[in-house]
């Protein structure tokens, strides 16, 4: 064994050492460095967050319908079997060029409809249309319902430009075959030669369809957003558990940098995979599925906060488990049940309104409301008040645990 | 360095000289009904090499956990450079340089990407860092190594970006958690010379390990733990003299044995000689002492000596002696 230390290496083991505790930031942002690095080099996080969403948005938005028909959709209903006048109204919405026609079943279906956002307008009319023509009970109403949509008012007007053109030949039509005994097919074909006075067509203007139930891919590309921003941000939580579980923790630990910047270097890590994700999302469902996201400002402020909700839950997760298994094999599971929960899997619009509240128990939930909000009903972010704040809520609750759950995970290192 | 004297530990008073580089006093730790750390007090001088040494259990880690700020103490106090350490505090932890026994490195960064993040933490920036960052590099040799990432390494040479990222920031007091478990032997043998080279150069060295024979190469003093006490502390010297062993010499021999046994018999540093097979077996005090005396013993009677190999007591016989188990398992 040695047994002196040499006078020079005395002189050096007096020297002052080199480090020092860090600046908050510089800690956090070298933690955050690293990470995000690894992440990076991490062909399965990359597949899953940049291919996966991609692929679902793509083949769910296909699945649940983006029509790329120009024509507006407007869905009929007859009361009745329809008689001659009647048919010759059908045959005109039908073979109008601006409009869809799709025989609707009833008033109900119609209405169903309309709140899915497959059909822009619904109109009701009378089987016996030439029949009340006949017995001068006049006005005739066609009851017309617009969809919550934009195309509502276009499909009225083309509705009404319908009626108006077949309104005129059945009245005159109509008269003649009171008067001549001719057959009301006979008086039409000479109607259609004259322009004889029109009948008269109200249209009756029913209430509107009600909030319309986001589809096609203005529904996926913020579900899915929602679903795999969240999932992928809560596996990357794992990172902390591997960081204890190999030791890395402890020289962590063991330096002078804080705790606190250490695991707020983890929370930005996490919080710069969900962004890019979500760019990412965004950018390819408007760019690849012409999803209109709406107020730039507000989809940024409901992003950010859902993302910064998620990563601390991700720190939440990955301080309380205790291995990398655990987190992998939880994150399905609980990912999956709160994207279900918030309405990132099938429409709140659908759900009981017991559900449809339950979800705001969940940041899935608000964010989701707040996507909507902007996709399908062109707010902004003056507008998203309660889903702004819900969202904070849940933020800053989930950032706290996590700090909270890392000091725990501190004391077990 | 300054002379050191033999403590007991039971008296909690920790002898490392003038002004101790670290301090620590009546550290306990329990786990529950398990009392992992007992009323330890060590202090440990600049520049000093301090081994650890006990059997899987004893305490080892749970005490430097507490030591290096990883663990609160249920009661005392750790001091290093007079600044006191504790669990979640910034002071002190500059002095300090931890090689965990674990790699405790990401595998998929690069030996340079792991040196850069743990210097960050330390406080080193900019220019100082990459220069230490390429100093340490080449102090364990990897610095052809640098770009590599950590997982293409054996499992020997993962130890080196351990232990550099340990000297990083040229702290006082290097911690060594048990670094050669699980490493072959010639990889254990590089540690060894390189964290003897530390001690040399007067890095103060914290080394714990259930090998006698490491803490016996490396270290200037030795505290004995077992069942989370320090059951004895100095040098090597000091603690085989406690427990009063004597030196074995072998001695292969042809020729009047007897005779030659008689005159061994009559030196005072002799306190036994038995008969062996082929030889005699000589317990002394001091076995190197005898030799010469040995051989004009051996010289004068005409026997032919073939060969004397002097084993001293160590420190394993002084765990023996003090616990009555072997120090491992």
């Amino acid at each position: 064994m040695s047994t002196a230390t040499p006078p020079d290496a005395r002189a050096r083991a007096d020297a002052r050492p080199l480090g020092r505790p860090p600046s908050w930031p510089s800690a956090a942002g070298a933690v955050a460095r690293a990470q995000l690095a690894r992440l990076a080099r991490d062909r399965t996080t990359v597949f899953f967050i940049v291919a996966v969403p991609a692929l679902l948005t793509l083949l769910l938005g296909l699945a649940l319908g983006n029509d790329d028909d120009p024509r507006t959709t407007l869905g009929v209903v007859v009361e009745g079997t329809p008689d001659e006048a009647a048919q010759r109204v059908l045959d005109g919405l039908a073979d109008h060029p601006a409009l869809a026609v799709s025989e609707v079943t009833d008033a109900a279906e119609l209405g169903q409809r309309l709140r899915r956002g497959s059909l822009s307008a619904g109109v009701e009319v009378p089987g016996q249309l030439g029949t009340r023509l006949a017995q001068d009970d006049l006005p005739v109403p066609v009851a017309f319902q617009a969809g919550a949509g934009t195309g509502g008012a276009a499909a009225r007007a083309l509705v009404e430009e319908v009626l108006r053109e077949e309104g005129a030949s059945l009245g005159a039509a109509t008269f003649a075959a009171a008067h001549t005994g001719a057959t009301l097919e006979e008086a039409l074909e000479a109607a259609d030669g004259f322009g004889a006075r029109p009948v008269t067509v109200d249209l009756e203007q029913r209430g509107e369809a009600g909030q319309l139930i986001p589809g096609g891919f203005s529904h996926t590309a913020p579900a899915n957003l929602v679903l795999f921003v969240f999932l992928n941000t809560l596996i990357a939580g794992a990172t902390l558990t591997e960081a204890r579980s190999t030791g890395v923790a402890r020289r962590q630990w063991a330096s002078p940098a804080a705790p606190s910047a250490v695991l707020a270097g983890e929370v930005a890590a996490k919080l710069g995979v969900a962004l890019v994700q979500a760019a990412l999302l965004i950018t390819v469902a408007a760019t690849l599925f012409d999803v209109d996201w709406g107020d730039p400002l507000g989809v940024a402020a409901v992003t950010l906060l859902f993302a910064l909700a998620a990563g601390g839950a991700a720190v939440v997760l990955g301080s309380l488990a205790r291995t990398s298994q655990q987190v992998t094999s939880l994150v399905p599971g609980v990912g999956i049940a709160l994207a279900a929960l918030g309405g990132a899997l099938w429409p709140i619009e659908v759900v009981p309104d017991w559900l449809a509240d339950a979800a705001l128990a969940t940041p899935h939930g608000w964010a989701m409301r707040a996507y909507t909000e902007l996709v399908s009903h062109g707010a902004s972010i003056d507008d998203l008040g309660p889903e702004l704040i819900g969202l904070g809520a849940f933020a800053a609750a989930l950032l706290l645990a996590g700090l909270l759950a890392g000091r725990v995970a501190l004391r077990r290192t | 360095m300054p002379a050191m004297t033999s403590t007991e530990a039971d008296t909690g008073t920790p002898s490392a000289g003038p002004m101790p580089l670290v301090r620590c006093e009546g550290l306990r730790k329990a786990f529950g009904s398990l009392v992992a750390v007992d009323d330890v007090s060590l202090a440990i001088a600049p520049g000093e090499a301090y081994g650890l040494l006990g059997p899987n259990g004893a305490g080892k880690t749970t005490a430097i956990s507490m030591l290096c700020g990883l663990l609160a103490p249920d009661a005392g106090t750790v001091h290093v450079a007079d600044e006191p350490i504790g669990v979640g505090r910034a002071t002190g932890k500059q002095h300090l340089g931890l090689v965990p026994q674990e790699l405790a490195l990401y595998g998929d960064l690069s030996a340079r990407e792991n040196l850069v993040l743990l210097g960050r933490l330390q406080g080193l920036r900019g220019a100082t860092l990459r220069r230490r960052v390429d100093e340490v590099l080449e102090i364990v040799g990897l610095a052809d190594r640098a770009g590599d990432r950590l997982e293409t390494f054996s499992g020997g040479m993962q130890r080196r970006p351990s232990i550099a990222a340990g000297l990083l920031h040229r702290p006082r007091l290097l911690v060594l958690d048990e670094p050669t478990v699980g490493v072959d032997p010639q990889s254990r043998n590089a540690i060894l010379e390189q964290v003897a080279a530390l001690s040399a150069e007067g890095t103060a060295l914290l080394y714990t390990s259930h090998y006698m024979e490491e803490v016996e190469r490396v270290c200037d003093r030795v505290g004995i733990m077992d069942g989370g006490r320090l059951i004895a502390e100095g040098t090597r010297r000091e603690l085989v003299t406690r427990i009063d062993a004597a030196d074995r010499v072998e001695v292969e021999a042809r020729g009047d044995l007897d005779a030659l046994a008689s005159r061994l018999r009559a030196l005072d540093a002799v306190a036994q000689v038995d008969h062996s097979d082929g030889g005699l077996l000589v317990l002394a005090s001091e076995g190197r002492a005898v030799l010469p005396e040995l051989i004009a013993a051996a010289q004068a009677l005409d026997v032919a000596l073939s060969g004397v190999e002097v084993a001293e007591p160590d420190l394993e016989a002084v765990f023996l002696s003090l616990t009555g188990r072997a120090l491992r398992d």
